[in-house]
């Protein structure tokens, strides 16, 4: 206890003597050392207190370092220089290298520029004529063969007549032999020449009867026929509707105008482009919302099951091939639309339905939605005319509405609903871009045709448009996924190419389009796209330069040490 | 101090703990919900959340929102449920608390922080007891705070604490299976197996002292594989898949889960590029685990303040720490109380670390509550709580090696504060101010006029003030200008003034470097 005593005591003079304690051990130290200096010897003559701090550091000189001491000291140096050699330089490479799949530029142009695929259908017309000798049909198939080829007002289109092979001609047709024919004509004796088409057995082939006067039949030598010009006329213009959207979808593609038919811009007709613009995008699937929206408590009930069974599910069945729908309804009571008016104006249409409280969901799958909504309530529509009443419109890219009137029961039945749904069937076949003439096969086959062309040049300019960005930010990260979409989308374009105007060239076009549409929309690829290079510096040097600079000096240090001790 | 009983201790310290559960019921749940003292990878509420979906038969991952260790769902789910009887729980987190306290008690009781294999403090003797390290340690408020608001990070502590207490005692198996054990727990505590392999191949028994360093590291590296596998197959079992790597670990290293905490990354990740945040993720974890190699070379000889060492700078660095982090490291410098007097910034770091103790939650009610601070508010506290951390482990670096360099260079900045001739009267021994002691059969004292060693003897040197002034110059003079000087006289001259009395004198000195006299050796 004694001794902690006498420490606490003394410890006030620790700081008077301080100085002394200095002088003494720096003495010491001085005196063993070789290097005394002219400066020490001059501030030994001079009196003590006039600034032995500053001298007496040049005094200093520290005993040799050992050897163990030096070792571990390089030691410790190397063990931080390890950790960022072998850890910080590959983590460093791993995680900022920008990943760039090989992308096959050349091929992905080619098919931006049209180079790859030229979209020429061969559509194959079989001409059954049961009444004439098979030596007659052939010289009819060439007349007529010639006399389209003379028109060729449109490359895009290249029809080819056939004569039915024998087998079909009992009337037996198996749908698969005609999975390629575009269009079948029969033709059969009559009074006066007639072109109308007819009911067919299977629902997605065309089907036309011809008559013809018994006179108008071509001989063997002949080299034009009336019945012949007649033909390639109507076939003309069952096919101009086609032709003038096909031209349409080349001429807003990015395919090079010297790809493309030229003139085609003239006859790019405004309707067209308006019925084009009204279109939804094609889907495979499409979701079909049927709504009744009433003004006060009644309806409370409909019976859309049987009235969509009844009206709608044949047109339903014919586009299988081409769209899948999946369907639900909905009853909303004292549904308050966006207008209040009475008469609504031309005005009034767009803003009547009230998005903000209608349950309208813009897409309840993957699936796009298309809305059909029946509106009970006594508004009526006034287009300024007054002498047409209309009950019905079609919102572009979005549904149909039709206003009713409501009726005295709660319930509401299908029959009813006809004229609605009716309606709307024929409202989701413009909304879903199907040509508006011909008869409902010819339509139907028409689209096919014209959705494949449609997607193989989406497909195709979004391919260019991701090998131009390539090319053009040269710091854009691609990763796998993007080389994977792009492969599996030139792959269905091939083949939706190699047999155009099929529904097989459909669905590899339709393929072909999503994937090069997630390739270019990679969410990944954007994250990188504005990072220039200076801005490295910023977020590398706040906290790797704190981090370097010891590192470094260590090494100089290190490094200057050991060249010392080398001389 | 004289030695007395722990228990008495460690029953204070239990009804502190106690008492503060059962008059303040609503404080647990208060400090659990605190960002200073629950991580997302410890939090006890997280933890109920598991053991719900554990209990019924889901995987406890599913959600996203428990990321700790499968291991305690099955301990957990043995007590009686927390919410209903809370006395179970809170007598775990207390016997958790006591057992820790008791693994300090016997690292401070042996002495090893001054008295290593290789290295003996010349202060050895002022180290604390192993009674007032525990009792700094279950005194600490941050300790107190932990305890109540029941992060797992706890049984970290006290399985970082037995590694150590039994490397020194010299278990090498069972301090890798503690080791192990928190590895498993928290993932970071890996990084200390350098420094404890070093610990307890310096600390084996003698009788197996044949086997040399590299060997033992291996067989002690193979023991934690083994164990920390074993541990693995264990949860496996326990979960039914590997999921739990991702949603513990996994969460560790990517820093998934950006809740604020006291710590430095999850402002710094939730302001980085995305296409940068696996760089930066690899530069932090680099920078944490960058500290093992160096510091375990430079204090080779001091394996426990290497780990000391570690351990504050695991409280400030690693992704997710808490208070409970900073109450381990505030519970091992204690025992280095010996270094203490070298330690320069102690006032500065303290006053840090209690100003942003204070300031951290009442910026945090700004940011959150109030909402009329921003995030930044509660990022500038963090970063002053880890300023005042760093202050304190690099001035305890500072301390540990200035020691050690004064047992090396025992003549450097010595001061005496007492001497006495020792028992047997052979020799004399002298005590100096930093606790240091040198005995010989002389003392000489040339210490200068105001002498300690005269004061010592009861005479304390004077100094007498003469009625004279003097003022001196120096010049260095080349031996061309010294010659006018020279030819008055070779070594010096003096005159007075007559009428006013004031005396002139010049010398001479001829040194060895300029009369060329000077000797090669």
């Amino acid at each position: 206890m004694s001794s902690s005593l006498t420490a606490r005591g003394l410890t006030d003079r620790s700081t008077t003597s301080e100085f002394e304690a200095k002088t003494t051990s720096n003495n010491a130290e001085g005196n063993g050392d070789n290097g005394i200096t002219n400066a020490a010897m001059v501030t030994t003559a001079q009196p003590n207190g006039l600034g032995p701090g500053s001298t007496t550091a040049k005094l200093k000189s520290p005993p040799p370092e050992q050897q163990s001491h030096i070792v571990r000291r390089s030691l410790i140096a190397a063990s931080f220089w390890l950790l960022v050699l072998c850890l910080g330089i590959p983590i460093w490479w791993k995680t900022t290298t920008i990943y760039r799949a090989n992308l096959p530029l050349n091929q992905m142009m080619n098919w931006a520029d049209g180079k790859s695929c030229s979209p020429v259908f061969p559509i194959r017309i079989v001409i059954e004529a049961p009444s004439l000798t098979e030596q007659e049909a052939q010289s009819l198939i060439s007349i007529t063969q010639n006399a389209l080829d003379a028109m060729h007002d449109f490359p895009g289109h290249r029809l080819r007549l056939e004569a039915a092979s024998q087998t079909s001609l009992g009337g037996i047709i198996a749908p698969h032999d005609h999975e390629n024919n575009a269009l079948i004509i029969r033709l059969t004796p009559g009074d006066i020449a007639t072109f109308e088409p007819a009911s067919s057995p299977h629902a997605h082939l065309p089907i036309f009867e011809i008559t013809y006067p018994p006179n108008s039949k071509p001989t063997p030598e002949a080299k034009s026929s009336q019945l012949a010009t007649y033909i390639a006329a109507q076939l003309r213009s069952t096919f101009a509707e086609e032709q003038a959207i096909l031209s349409y979808f080349l001429a807003t593609s990015t395919i090079s105008s010297d790809q493309q038919p030229q003139g085609s811009h003239n006859r790019i007709d405004e309707s067209l482009s308006k019925r084009m613009t009204r279109s939804m995008k094609y889907s495979g699937t499409y979701h079909l919302t049927f709504s009744l929206f009433t003004s006060g408590s009644n309806p409370s009930s409909w019976d859309i099951d049987s009235a969509i069974n009844q009206y709608l599910r044949p047109v339903l069945d014919m586009l299988k091939p081409i769209h899948n729908f999946t369907i639900d309804t909905q009853v909303q009571l004292y549904a308050v639309p966006g207008v209040q008016s009475q008469v609504l104006t031309k005005e009034d249409l767009s803003s009547f339905i009230n998005a903000a409280e209608w349950p309208l969901s813009p897409s309840i799958g993957g699936a796009p939605t298309i809305n059909f909504v029946v509106y009970m309530g006594n508004q009526t529509i006034d287009l300024y005319s007054g002498e047409e009443t209309s009950q019905s419109w079609l919102v572009p890219q979005w549904g149909s509405v039709y206003l009713l009137s409501p009726p005295a029961a709660t319930h509401v039945p299908s029959e009813f609903l006809k004229q609605p749904v009716l309606t709307f069937a024929s409202h989701l076949l413009s909304l879903l871009g199907t040509p508006q003439s011909g008869s409902l096969p010819m339509r139907l086959s028409t689209l096919t045709r014209v959705r494949s062309v449609d997607m193989l040049l989406r497909a195709s300019s979004s391919l260019g448009s991701l090998a131009r960005l390539s090319l053009a930010l040269p710091s854009i990260s691609i990763p796998p996924s993007v080389a994977d979409g792009v492969a599996k989308s030139i792959h269905h374009l091939e083949l939706a190419c190699s047999n155009l105007g099929s529904t097989k060239s459909l669905e590899h076009a339709r393929i072909a389009e999503t994937e090069a549409e997630r390739a270019f929309f990679e969410k990944s690829m954007v994250g990188q796209l504005y990072f220039p290079d200076e801005h490295k510096v910023a977020v590398y040097l706040p906290l790797l330069g704190p981090v370097g600079v010891p590192l470094f000096t260590s090494l100089v240090t290190e490094f200057k040490a050991w060249k010392t001790r080398k001389l | 101090m004289g030695f007395q009983d722990t228990a008495g201790l460690y029953s204070a310290a239990a009804a502190l703990r106690l008492a503060l559960f059962t008059f303040f019921p609503a404080l647990p749940d208060l400090l659990t919900s605190r960002v200073e003292v629950s991580t997302p990878v410890t939090s006890f509420k997280r933890l109920q959340e598991g053991l719900f979906l554990y209990n019924h038969n889901v995987s406890p991952y599913d959600g996203g929102v428990y990321h700790q260790a499968p291991l305690l769902l099955p301990l957990f789910s043995l007590l009686p449920d927390a919410s209903t009887y809370p006395f179970f729980t809170y007598l775990l987190y207390i016997l958790v608390d006591i057992a820790s306290a008791h693994a300090l008690y016997k690292i401070a009781e042996s002495g090893e922080a001054a008295t290593s294999k290789l290295f003996t403090s010349a202060r050895k003797d002022r180290q604390w007891s192993g009674y007032v390290v525990a009792a700094i340690f279950l005194f600490n408020p941050f300790t107190i705070a932990t305890c109540l608001g029941r992060p797992t990070s706890v049984f970290t502590t006290c399985a970082i604490l037995h590694a150590i207490v039994k490397a020194i005692s010299g278990n090498p198996l069972t301090s890798m299976l503690a080791l192990s054990f928190a590895a498993y727990l928290s993932m970071y505590p890996i990084i200390l197996l350098p420094p404890l392999i070093l610990l307890a191949y310096d600390r084996q028994h003698p009788s197996n002292k044949t086997i040399s360093l590299l060997p033992f590291a291996g067989i002690t590296v193979l023991t934690v594989a083994t164990s920390l596998s074993t541990l693995f197959a264990i949860s496996y079992l326990l979960t039914g898949s590997w999921e739990f790597f991702s949603s513990t670990y996994g969460i560790q290293l990517t820093l998934t889960d950006l809740t604020p905490n006291v710590g430095l990354w999850w402002y710094f990740f939730i302001e980085m590029f995305d296409s940068f945040r696996s760089f930066f993720l690899g530069v932090f974890w680099l920078h944490l685990s960058s500290y093992m190699g160096g510091l375990s070379i430079r204090i080779r000889s001091q394996p426990l303040a290497t780990i000391t060492i570690l351990l504050s700078i695991f409280s400030i660095f690693k992704p997710y720490p808490s208070i409970a982090d900073i109450s381990l490291s505030l519970a091992v410098v204690p025992l280095f109380r010996h270094v203490f007097p070298l330690m320069r910034y102690t006032f500065f770091a303290a006053s840090t670390i209690l100003y942003s103790a204070f300031l951290g939650p009442a910026f945090y009610y700004l940011w959150i509550y109030a909402g009329s601070g921003n995030a930044n508010f509660f990022y500038a506290i963090t970063l002053v709580w880890s300023l005042g951390q760093s202050l304190l482990v690099s001035d305890l670096t500072f301390a540990v090696l200035r020691d050690e360099w004064e047992v090396e260079r025992p003549e450097m900045g010595k001061l005496l504060s007492f001497f006495t001739p020792t028992v047997d009267g052979d020799e004399i021994m002298a005590r100096f101010v930093d606790d240091t002691e040198a005995r010989g059969s002389v003392l000489i004292a040339a210490d200068g006029s105001s002498s300690m060693t005269l004061s010592l003897l009861g005479e304390p040197g004077t100094l007498y003030a003469l009625p004279a002034r003097f003022m001196g110059v120096t010049a260095v003079l080349s031996e061309d200008e010294m010659k006018p000087l020279r030819s008055i006289n070779p070594l010096f001259s003096q005159g007075a003034h007559p009428g006013t009395g004031y005396f002139m004198w010049f010398s001479v000195l001829s040194t060895a470097e300029t009369n060329g006299s000077l000797g090669p050796g």
